[in-house]
């Protein structure tokens, strides 16, 4: 896996277990069908926060999620605001990778002579 | 439009059967966007496992390389224009020859294609120069011997008129 990739994902050990935070269209999919939705992170940044950390487990702890895991760490976890904008910035990056930037494509200039 | 499938993704119906269902009308959920442009990615050479469940680094890497390979195929195409307008161009005379008057020879088509890079080109150069400078030198060579054979037949032929009484 690339420093690149690594960068867009949160990798911690918790009871001896490895675990790889990250998002992926599926999983923001299943967030905003569960009630997800990033621009009202200002509005309620705590109850979003936790959705966020939530749903970056379901990318690769889908039953760490139905044991309740993301809730039992997230009461323990320190430096919320460091975390707040690690994670926003994970699933802002996961939208941003995915669509083309203004200048990747387009905008070609074409001259014709007959 | 531009080509880019991603770009030219989420196009929304506005149901009523006219022309402005190609632009989108109403806001649509991020799952609505990613279902829009999944096709686009699997064109792209993605499957939908990959789409759906990888870091999204994996699909910019993608498409990066979509571009590349638009690219490669924008200047393939450029250089088969190049062989097809050469060889127009080489056909043209005897073209217009069919409908006037004497006989036209077509142009030589290229022995060899063209070069791929400015180095080969410039190799090509260099063997084309080294190939001129060897023929110079042969017939110089040629010529030279053809010097010293007539100097020597004159000087024989001199020399047999002085020992002639």
């Amino acid at each position: 896996m690339s420093d690149i990739q690594k960068a867009n994902m949160i990798e911690f050990e918790y009871n001896g277990k490895a675990y790889c935070l990250e998002y992926t269209p599926d999983t923001i999919k299943r967030m905003e069908a569960n009630g997800f939705n990033i621009n009202e992170i200002g509005e309620k940044p705590a109850t979003r926060l936790e959705q966020l950390w939530a749903g970056a487990f379901l990318a690769h702890h889908r039953k760490a999620v139905g044991d309740g895991i993301p809730e039992k760490l997230f009461k323990q976890m320190k430096r919320r605001e460091e975390l707040l904008k690690k994670l926003t910035e994970m699933y802002n990056n996961t939208l941003e990778y995915l669509l083309p930037d203004e200048d990747d494509e387009g905008n070609v200039e074409w001259t014709a002579t007959l | 439009m531009d080509g880019d499938p991603v770009r030219e993704g989420p196009l929304v119906d506005a149901g009523d059967g006219s022309d402005e269902g190609e632009m989108p009308v109403t806001p649509i959920s991020l799952a609505e966007m990613f279902t829009s442009i999944c096709p686009a990615y699997i064109a792209m050479g993605m499957t939908w496992n990959q789409f759906w469940h990888c870091n999204t680094k994996v699909h910019r890497d993608y498409r990066l390389a979509w571009k590349q390979r638009k690219q490669y195929r924008n200047w393939e195409m450029w250089w088969q224009g190049g062989y097809i307008y050469e060889a127009l161009l080489k056909v043209a005379p005897v073209m217009r020859a069919a409908f006037g008057k004497g006989k036209v020879e077509p142009g030589k088509y290229s022995e060899e294609p063209y070069p791929l890079s400015s180095r080969e080109a410039e190799e090509r150069k260099a063997a084309q120069q080294r190939q001129k400078m060897e023929r110079m030198l042969e017939v110089f060579k040629r010529e030279s011997a053809e010097n010293i054979r007539k100097r020597e037949e004159q000087a024989a032929d001199n020399e047999s008129r002085n020992l002639s009484p």
